[in-house]
């Protein structure tokens, strides 16, 4: 047959060549589909099924496990550049992460019991983050892993199964930062982002309260609340979010009336399981005066926490419920109110709660990230902690270690910044302690020494491979029988260590944070027990107000500090200028901060034109008008022609320092910090000087000295 | 016809499988379009090119503040907008995701005119200040090129990124890769 005719039998599909090309088109089209799946995974172990998308650190992957009696199922996390593969195996009831270090599994968790799955299919996550992994079936966390990962590393994710257990409906989120606010300022029923659970939810547009005699929206700063009463079964819930959200802390404005129950909630899978703070008025006539922390697992209640502290009624509170690293805790007005540990959901949305016979106000919620790391030290898990010499040995009263020479266990994310951790330290050692950014290139050990009688507390840094240089040290009390809680901070360099009463402190420019190390030498027989890493919130904006400048009806008010408009000068003082109003002159004379400012604070300013003029600015620390010698003063100048700036700082007539940083730019942010007894200078955020200048606060070398002002400039 | 299909049922059961396969795959593909609000194919004033570097690729358009701000407004002073097309590969039902940053509570929203219809806004969802993802309407496309408009309807709001995808379990959380195959230029 000839190729013309050939191709004549195709086109008309009639004859031999037609059953042979169309089996040539599905073949290619196989094959394309199955390169399709294929992907990029053509490199990655064979036998395992992968998703169609990578995970970039940090994400969850979710689906459903379906099967009859125990699953069996390997996931794995492939990373795609550099870092450990990483295995969830679940066999024989049992889950649990491992690390492949060349082909050999190592565990980097503790293993954790599983349920068996149903037919219909059971739920499950596994959430990967630059550090922590958990796996949650059916709602519950099963286990949990640490491996460390850049943010953004990719990692191809793939299982096998086995037994009839059967993988569905596989997909990838990615997780990313919470930042959620409401302060409810829209028309009602328009907008917003919450999700009536149960119960009744409406915004009000204005609050019914003593205090509006005439409700006036104009009259008010945020007439705007939401408002929720209770499901006749059961709590009224309104939720925002997503179910993936994990180590977050939900706060919200809160008011009751006396039969008012109010609540928040958080981890909250469905009515029956979700965490919960819960709290009534001191005068309700059931269940009064309580402040309670819940978990609510499968619809049995279990208090983990509580308080005989209620709301009075028609007072607005702000009420705050953070989770993370399974650790719960309560705040009413910023101050932590009630601690619990409990580890049941691992994720889930967040939302407001309305219990009792009368309904409760929420205003101005806030839904952020929050991290807090909490281990009682009781079981160590492989992966949280790796160790670097001695023998670490948990148990039910925390870690014991002996070593002859040093010994470390470090935990953590090299991203940290600015925390403070703490550790309860029992036993003998030579050294015993916390490092501050433990495996980074700057550690900063802050130790008790233990020498009978002549015990201190100091603050080191490593100078080199072979020890420690110390940078300031204190005595202290310390007991190796009954121990005692050791605390370290770190704030951009400034490094403070608590025992007891004793407080040492040292300014190290190139700390920077980092992980966190449990830290011995020469210990016989010491015991590390209750470690914790907080992040301290940052502080409250600050609000202007009439009374700040109008003290005629308030005059309490005279000496009040604020961080939102510090400066007041003496000549309008004297002649009652309102600094609120514009103004067309400035006055001359130096401006002083208004009122007192309690331990450490930051002056910032512009400094312009540099190069351009000569000029000299200066400012003055705990000081006040008429007594400059009595602080710290930084003068600043520049010449006309060099892009330098020269800094001169002075007690009194005492010379404490100078400094010259060359600029690039015109105009330069001047950073004058008090910290502790350290004054430190920044120039665009790098450190030109720090040294101690200042008396410790809290202890004047001039008790009797009233109304001490701070930061003069000009 | 009925001639033909009698002596060919064989080739014909088998193209039938064949588009069933085929349509079948092209159904359970995911789609996730996103696009730079600066990649648009028209822009008409007031909304404008900010530059940000917490935005994605530095750059973000904006309906300026104007002053007073807020106080007695009526509506938007004008029908600023920006104008952008794409492609949907596949039919069916997708979510828009917006990734805005608004001044206050008045100035978090934007009109969203698609393919020249009603329209409807997206917004109001009280976070202001940041950048971060609200969650907008769905919308029924066919497969082709449609077009999207984001109008003035409050001054102070910001657009960086939008997203759409049919896939609606899907959330997005951070900045997202734009998607340039299903962007068409004019």
């Amino acid at each position: 047959m000839s190729g013309a005719r050939s191709w004549r039998h195709i086109r008309s599909w009639d004859g031999p060549a037609a059953w042979p090309a169309a089996a040539v088109v599905l073949l290619l089209l196989a094959t394309a589909w199955a390169l399709g799946q294929a992907g990029q995974a053509s490199s990655a172990p064979a036998g395992y099924q992968w998703a169609e998308e990578d995970g970039e650190v940090p994400y969850a992957v979710a689906g459903s496990l379906t099967g009859a009696g125990q699953p069996v199922l390997t996931l794995r996390l492939e990373a795609a550049e550099g870092g450990d593969h990483l295995l969830l195996q679940v066999k024989d009831g049992q889950a649990q992460f491992f690390a492949l270090q060349g082909n050999k599994p190592v565990p980097i968790g503790a293993a954790g019991k599983l349920q068996g799955v149903s037919g219909e299919g059971t739920e499950f996550t596994v959430q990967r983050t630059g550090w922590r992994l958990s796996f949650i079936c059916g709602g519950r966390v099963i286990c949990r892993g640490w491996s460390l990962a850049e943010e953004g590393a990719v990692e191809k994710v793939g299982w096998q199964t086995a037994g009839g257990t059967k993988v569905e409906d596989a997909r990838i989120q990615p997780l990313g930062p919470i930042e959620m606010s409401d302060d409810f300022m829209r028309v009602p029923e328009s907008g917003g982002t919450w999700e009536p659970e149960a119960g009744k939810w409406q915004q009000r547009a204005l609050r019914e309260d003593a205090q509006a005699s005439a409700m006036d929206a104009s009259k008010s700063a945020n007439p705007f609340s939401y408002y929720g009463e209770a499901a006749k079964d059961g709590p009224g819930i309104t939720l925002t979010g997503y179910w993936f959200w994990t180590d977050y802390r939900i706060s919200a404005a809160v008011r009751g009336d006396e039969d008012s129950v109010i609540g928040l909630v958080a981890c909250y899978h469905d009515r029956a399981n979700y965490l919960a703070v819960r709290w009534t008025c001191k005068t309700a006539v059931a269940a009064a005066d309580k402040l309670q922390l819940l978990a609510i697992a499968d619809g049995k209640e279990q208090v983990l926490a509580e308080a005989r502290q209620g709301f009075l009624a028609g007072q607005w509170y702000r009420l705050a419920l953070g989770w993370s690293d399974g650790l719960v805790t309560c705040w009413v007005d910023d101050e932590p109110k009630l601690l619990a540990r409990v580890d049941l959901f691992g994720q889930g949305r967040a939302g407001l709660m309305s219990a009792g016979r009368e309904g409760a106000f929420f205003d101005d919620v806030e839904v952020q990230d929050w991290e807090e790391v909490a281990d009682e030290l009781v079981s160590f898990p492989p992966g949280k902690w790796q160790l670097q010499g001695g023998q670490w040995t948990p148990g039910p009263k925390g870690v014991r270690v002996t070593s002859k020479s040093e010994a470390m266990a470090t935990t953590g994310r090299p991203q940290w910044r600015n925390y403070i951790a703490s550790v309860h330290i029992a036993g003998t050692a030579a050294a015993a302690g916390l490092v501050l950014g433990a495996g980074g290139e700057e550690p900063v050990l802050v130790a008790v020494r233990p020498k009978g009688a002549a015990a201190s507390l100091a603050v080191l840094s490593r100078a080199d491979a072979n020890g420690w240089q110390e940078l300031s040290a204190v005595q202290c009390q310390y007991s190796a029988k009954t121990g005692a809680l050791l605390e370290a901070s770190l704030e951009d360099g400034f490094v403070i260590g608590r025992l007891g009463t004793a407080v040492v402190e040292a300014f190290v420019p190139s700390a920077e944070g980092g992980r966190v190390g449990l830290y011995t030498s020469g210990a016989t027989d010491l015991v590390f027990k209750d470690f914790t890493v907080r992040f301290p919130q940052p502080p409250a904006p600050a609000h202007l107000v009439k009374e700040f400048t109008d003290v005629s009806q308030h005059f309490e008010m005279a000496e009040w500090a604020s961080r939102r408009r510090g400066w007041v000068n003496e000549e309008d003082l004297a002649k009652g200028v309102n600094l609120l109003q514009p103004r067309m002159t400035l006055p001359s004379g130096p401006w002083w901060s208004k009122g007192d400012y309690y331990a450490d604070y930051v002056v910032t300013l512009p400094v312009r034109n540099v190069g351009n003029r000569d000029f000299t600015q200066t400012v003055t620390l705990d000081a006040e008008p008429g007594w400059e010698n009595a602080g710290v003063t930084v003068a600043i100048s520049g010449r006309s022609g060099e892009k330098t700036l020269y800094f001169e700082v002075r007690r009194g007539e005492e010379r404490l320092g100078e400094a010259r940083v060359e600029v690039t730019a015109e105009e330069t942010q001047v950073a004058c910090e008090r910290r502790g007894a350290y004054v430190v200078i920044r120039v665009d955020e790098s450190v030109v000087w720090a040294q101690p200048a200042l008396p410790a606060p809290g202890r004047r070398a001039q008790p009797g000295a009233e109304g001490e002002r701070k930061g003069e400039g000009q | 016809m009925k001639a033909m299909l009698k002596k060919h049922w064989h080739l014909a059961v088998l193209w039938a499988v064949l588009a069933v396969v085929t349509a079948a795959y092209v159904w359970a593909a995911r789609v996730k379009i996103v696009i730079e609000a600066e990649n648009y194919v028209s822009i008409t004033p007031s909304m404008t090119v900010g530059s940000d570097k917490t935005a994605s690729a530095s750059k973000y358009v904006h309906i300026p503040l104007r002053r007073p701000h807020g106080e007695n407004e009526s509506g938007p002073a004008d029908t600023g907008n920006t104008v952008y097309k794409f492609k949907i590969p596949v039919a069916g039902v997708y979510r828009l995701w917006v990734r805005a940053n608004w001044y206050d509570s008045c100035g978090d929203s934007f009109f969203v005119i698609v393919n020249d219809q009603a329209q409807s806004w997206v917004g109001e969802d009280g976070t202001y200040q940041k950048w971060h993802w609200v969650k907008g309407k769905t919308y029924q496309f066919s497969a082709g090129v449609h077009s999207i408009k984001f109008q003035n309807r409050e001054d102070g709001a910001k657009l960086d990124q939008f997203l759409l995808t049919n896939d609606l379990r899907y959330v997005p959380t951070r900045i997202e890769k734009q998607t340039p195959s299903y962007i068409v230029r004019n």
